[in-house]
């Protein structure tokens, strides 16, 4: 089971509705993850599998050992189905 | 019989009587309608439950921590604090346990009733939207627990001896009615922002939006013509990003609040050996603030992190319990209100102008540092600039004044959303109607649209407390203030949706001002190369006639 974080600043309603969205997408994709979310500043010392967040927050986890998949708008559906299927397929 | 009602009691004490209960059972009804595994109901149960009584936690070390602040600033800006009436050298009566007492009261007695009154509350929210025209459904979650926390606090100081089931009654129906009409009447500018029309904005930082996009609109209107840059063409140093961490942003804020009011105490308590200052230097030494023998500005270091912490403390905790409850709130409302628009977080609207939001927080964190001064040495009250709010909400309100007003319309509106936390917080927590029930422990958390939905619910709640004591003149009157600044908000409502507001005041859309935007391409490394696509220039100009 791979583990997915959702990332936003506080790692409170933005991330929350991320790891909804991308829950959602996994389903319609078929593919199985576990998916949590959490802010910028505790995911530094975590190391999911894939971090989703967008390029702002993504400067800040340069170094980190996750690999990142960046996603602008949280809120778009299709924009994240598209950067999930790069990683799954 | 009589075993029969024991039985009963002993349910209505053990199970219904204690938050974690409570709790278990509506995030089981919520995986129950979602038809989870039962693997992810049983977490699901276990984290939102243990997400509550981390709040707790976090909510004492706020508490002390922004204690001394208080303190030590309440001498500075030239009062004393109840911590050093007493005489030096001697046994203070620490205001810290009562302050914890009272939070641990709030939050353990009453705190219960937060997660029904947030399901109460969306179940209104979803009927007034499967039933009308006004089609948000309100997805903030840590918004909906802490809106409701805190007016809940504010009935309990208007009225102490208040039932349970008219807070849980009346506070629903006050929620479920913001979080439908609040996304609705900030609808036209939050279409003007994102250029689309299936999203809401339902975040608290609303009314500061809602004046930074009027003023904005004004400052275009007066300016015949000339137009501010929009901050999105404002080359901002690309520094300034980590402001975004908020942990960070709070942490070096306190800090720095925390080194300075603790040199000056220690400044004071040099030069007069008697005084208020000296007596809370040996207070803190002896450990008042939880460290012994330790130097005052040492303690208010440390303290200053232990606030923050508490803070991250908090999230975390609220993290746990709103992740099980809005899946489960967002599952019903796409089946019963299939059309409904989601009402989101503020970021949605910060994608849209990144620029505009650190002009904002920039605008809000100097006037918020400004009021603290004013209000301090003018009446002796002790802002506490919560940097989440501020960020957050002058953020939010400087895309909104951005939009209209370009980046002079982002700074004010960030500054007017400041002035409103400031004012806010000095009418809610001293002057005399404070929320003596919730105290330091949720200073941080109230913000702007908390503060406007508080009057109302305390003149509710008073209305109750002279009704019931006999007092019906006052009852009389107070109910009349309070139909006229309903009124008054009813025809704010009605202002956005009708033509003859826009008219009085000669607004008009301001004519946007060609915006270069930033395409990312995406990747899945880190990293990222930016190219700059300029985009057509959108002039819209909306007719002023348009049928409502």
């Amino acid at each position: 089971m791979k583990k997915i974080l959702a990332v936003c600043g506080v790692g409170q309603g933005t991330s929350l509705l991320l790891k909804m969205n991308i829950e959602e997408e996994l389903k319609k994709l078929g593919f199985e993850a576990d998916v949590d979310n959490t802010s910028i500043s505790m995911v530094v010392s975590e190391t999911p599998d894939y971090i989703v967040t967008n390029s702002e927050f993504a400067k800040q986890l340069v170094n980190h050992p996750s690999q990142i998949i960046i996603v602008e708008n949280y809120f778009d559906n299709n924009e994240i189905a598209v950067a999930l299927e790069k990683i799954f397929k | 019989m009589n075993v029969f009602l024991d039985i009963l009691s002993w349910i209505s004490n053990n199970i219904f009587g204690q938050a974690v209960f409570l709790i278990a059972i509506i995030v089981l009804l919520g995986h129950l309608v979602q038809r989870s595994s039962f693997s992810k109901t049983f977490t699901g149960i276990i984290k939102s439950t243990m997400g509550f009584l981390i709040i707790s936690a976090g909510a004492g070390l706020i508490s002390s921590a922004s204690a001394m602040f208080g303190d030590m600033y309440t001498i500075i800006f030239g009062m004393t604090p109840d911590s050093v009436q007493a005489v030096y050298g001697a046994a203070y009566s620490s205001p810290i346990g009562a302050i914890l007492a009272a939070a641990d009261a709030l939050i353990d007695v009453w705190g219960k009733w937060v997660p029904v009154i947030m399901t109460c509350g969306f179940l209104i929210n979803l009927t007034i939207a499967g039933t009308t025209r006004i089609k948000y459904i309100y997805l903030t979650g840590h918004l909906m627990y802490w809106t409701s926390f805190v007016t809940l606090g504010v009935a309990l100081t208007a009225f102490p001896q208040v039932e349970a089931w008219m807070i849980v009654v009346i506070i629903s129906v006050a929620m479920g009615l913001y979080w439908t009409l609040q996304p609705a009447i900030m609808g036209k500018m939050t279409k003007d922002v994102m250029g689309v029309d299936n999203l809401g904005f339902g975040h608290t930082s609303s009314s500061g939006g809602f004046l930074g996009y009027w003023f904005g609109a004004m400052l275009t209107k007066t300016s015949k013509g000339k137009t501010f840059k929009d901050a999105e063409q404002i080359n901002l140093p690309k520094s300034l990003s980590w402001l975004r961490d908020n942990t960070a942003v709070t942490a070096i804020v306190m800090i720095f609040l925390m080194l300075l009011g603790s040199i000056i105490i220690a400044i004071m308590a040099l030069v007069n050996k008697t005084g208020d200052a000296s007596i809370l230097v040996q207070n803190a030494f002896e450990g008042m603030y939880g460290f012994e023998n330790v130097n005052i500005i040492v303690a208010s270091l440390i303290v200053a992190i232990q606030f923050t912490a508490g803070i991250a403390i908090v999230l975390y905790g609220v993290k746990l319990f709103i992740g099980e409850i809005i899946p489960a709130f967002k599952g019903i409302s796409t089946k019963v209100v299939p059309n409904a628009k989601a009402a989101l977080d503020c970021p949605i609207i910060f994608t849209k102008a990144p620029n505009a939001v650190i002009l904002g927080f920039l605008g809000g964190f100097v006037t918020a540092m400004l009021w603290m001064v004013v209000l301090g040495f003018g009446i002796g009250y002790v802002f506490l600039p919560s940097m989440i709010v501020i960020f957050f909400n002058c953020g939010a309100a400087g895309v909104f004044g951005n939009k209209s007003g370009g980046w002079v319309g982002a700074l004010v509106a960030g500054a007017i959303t400041s002035t409103i936390v400031a004012l806010g917080q000095w009418v809610m927590f001293a002057s005399g109607w404070g929320l003596g029930t919730i105290n330091e422990s949720m200073k941080w958390a109230a913000d702007n649209d908390m503060f406007v939905i508080m009057l109302p619910i305390y003149f509710i709640f008073m209305l109750f407390k002279l009704a019931i004591g006999g007092n019906i003149m006052a009852a009389i009157g107070l109910g009349v203030i309070g139909a006229i600044g309903l009124l008054f908000m009813i025809s704010l409502y009605l202002s956005t949706y009708s033509n003859k507001f826009n008219k009085i005041f000669k607004i008009s859309q301001p004519i946007k001002v060609e915006r270069v935007k930033k395409i990312k391409v995406k990747q899945t490394l880190g990293a990222n190369q930016g190219e700059k696509v300029k985009i057509d220039n959108q002039i819209t100009t909306e007719s002023e006639n348009k049928q409502e």
